[in-house]
């Protein structure tokens, strides 16, 4: 578990400081912002009843949706989940090219290790970080449920909820690591890391700005909605899927690159 | 001209990939202007009963939707921390390649200084930033043409795109500075992205306080206000600013380059 342990090391602290800035601008949001929102409803109710009644109506249907934690938690996700694809992908992104900027891939691959050992530790230690991460974002979205919806509450949606980041982040984390294996050279792991996220960001706002259905299947933002996670219970499946398979497809083309691939001498 | 040449070849693709996002993002958000104006009086109204903070986050502060100019100076928002990643990205990467690349040896052994080879990899990557602001113009005119929208909204477009030039020339050169200044090109590079991240939530925490006073110094990105832009009434004094803020940190550059330690990362 010697690599384990030495990129453990290496990356924690990056993404210790990224999970707090997260929780953080959630607590944030949340303590700051929701009470003053949900009191803004009373006059946006208000201007509602001068609009034409069938005008009223349609937006009115979705009034309990928007005035509620789950409306208020999931209208910040776009944010967090920005910053947690570029988290995300930047792990991916630097582990898996950490010999190849150092140019020490050798040093690595002459040691005793088969190559899907020397992957499954960088793995694993990639998912701790994640996970780690997840489990403080997620423990702070339940702990402000609790505090701020009201009666009765519905944890279990809730969690749901929480955990799209979670999702999202290990579909980035695929790209991330896609990139760092395929990629002849990584030249700046942040750099590369906030222009996936940034990317990830631009499609998740041309799909919102062109409202078309079909453009959810590349909105990566989507793919695990915490709204309709809090108002159904569960994601949209179809979406949920295209996320999970993209996810996998992602990892095991990785898997295979990096267990097969020619080292370039220097 | 050698290496400035060689500079723009091989900065050409990932130029070419940020304009595309620039392109979509341009088109899609133009196209759906009509749309949005057409209930862009209630959502306007809308947004004013939201709290001040809920606006800030989503950057619809200080512009009314309804109208074209108002829309665009939103849609201009986010071009704004496009051009600003991808700024901060050239000014990093002109510093730092030959280092990340172990290639430093074979060029700085050349018979030229290392500020004449700085100044003509800079160069090279203002001329990429320049292209970008001037293809913001291009696809402006170019979807708002699909619109078929009267009257004329030319000057907006160019004072944005200049706008996006000089906040650009801003994080390039900030970026380009911090590049210098770190002896490991990746800290360089991350201190560059902060900057935008940063100085990106003093903007949200601008719009959101009644008066932010000097705030405003700290974020470019409210240098140029969305009012302001509408009304063509420039801020001269942020425009200098801007120039003078380049200008220090592009001087470290030269200074710094000239006399650190070169070396592998």
């Amino acid at each position: 578990m010697n690599v384990f342990r030495f990129e453990l090391k290496r990356a924690w602290v990056g993404a210790l400081i990224w999970s707090l800035v997260l929780t953080g601008l959630l607590c944030g949001l949340i303590t700051g912002a929701l009470p003053a929102f949900m009191e803004s409803r009373v006059a946006v109710e208000n201007m509602l009843k001068s609009l034409p009644p069938a005008f009223a109506a349609a937006f009115g249907m979705q009034m309990d949706n928007l005035f509620s934690f789950g409306g208020f938690y999931a209208f910040g996700f776009l944010f967090y989940s920005l910053f947690g694809a570029i988290m995300a992908s930047g792990i991916g992104l630097d582990l898996f090219s950490r010999e190849k900027r150092e140019k020490c891939m050798d040093f690595l691959l002459t040691k005793p290790r088969g190559r899907s050992r020397l992957f499954a530790e960088k793995l694993l230690a990639s998912l701790t970080m994640i996970a780690a991460s997840n489990v403080l974002f997620i423990a702070a979205s339940l702990a402000l449920y609790r505090a701020y919806a009201p009666q009765p509450l519905m944890l279990e949606r809730a969690l749901v909820a929480a955990s799209s980041l979670l999702w999202m982040e290990l579909l980035f984390f695929a790209v991330g690591t896609c990139i760092a294996v395929f990629a002849k050279r990584v030249r700046s792991v942040s750099g590369l890391s906030t222009a996936i996220g940034i990317g990830g960001f631009l499609l998740s706002a041309l799909q919102s700005m062109l409202e078309e259905e079909k453009l959810n299947f590349i909105n990566p933002f989507k793919y695990f909605d915490a709204a309709k996670a809090f108002f159904d219970g569960a994601f949209e499946l179809k979406y949920a899927l295209t996320g999970a398979v993209i996810t996998i497809a992602l990892m095991a083309a990785a898997y295979v690159r990096y267990t097969r691939a020619d080292i370039p001498s220097l | 001209m050698n290496l400035f040449r060689k500079e723009i070849k091989f900065g050409l693709k990932s130029f070419l990939l940020w304009t595309l996002g620039l392109f979509m993002f341009v088109f899609a958000g133009i196209v759906k202007s009509s749309a949005a104006m057409a209930d862009g009086q209630f959502m306007t109204e809308l947004i004013n009963k939201f709290p001040r903070i809920v606006v800030a986050v989503m950057g619809m502060a200080n512009a009314d939707i309804s109208k074209f100019a108002g829309f665009y100076a939103v849609l201009m928002q986010y071009i704004l921390v496009l051009t600003a990643v991808f700024a901060a990205h050239l000014g990093s990467r002109a510093v730092s390649r030959e280092s990340v690349d172990k290639t430093y040896e074979f060029l700085f052994t050349k018979p030229r200084s290392r500020s004449f080879i700085l100044a003509r990899k800079l160069l090279a990557s203002l001329v990429f930033l320049t292209a970008f602001a001037c293809l913001n113009l291009v696809f402006s005119l170019l979807a708002v043409k699909q619109l078929g929208l009267e009257g004329d909204y030319t000057a907006l477009y160019v004072r944005f795109s200049f706008a996006l030039w000089f906040v650009g020339l801003v994080f390039f050169s900030l970026a380009a500075m911090f590049a210098a200044i770190f002896r490991v090109a990746e800290q360089g590079a991350r201190a560059g992205n902060l900057a935008v991240m940063i100085t990106y939530a003093a903007a949200v925490v601008y719009d959101l306080l009644e008066k932010p006073g000097v705030l405003r110094l700290f974020t470019p990105f409210r240098f140029f206000l969305n009012t302001e832009m509408i009304d063509g009434t420039v801020s001269v004094f942020f425009l200098l600013f801007c120039v003078a803020l380049s200008a220090v940190s592009l001087f470290v550059t030269f200074r710094r380059f000239e006399r650190r330690d070169l070396g592998a990362v």
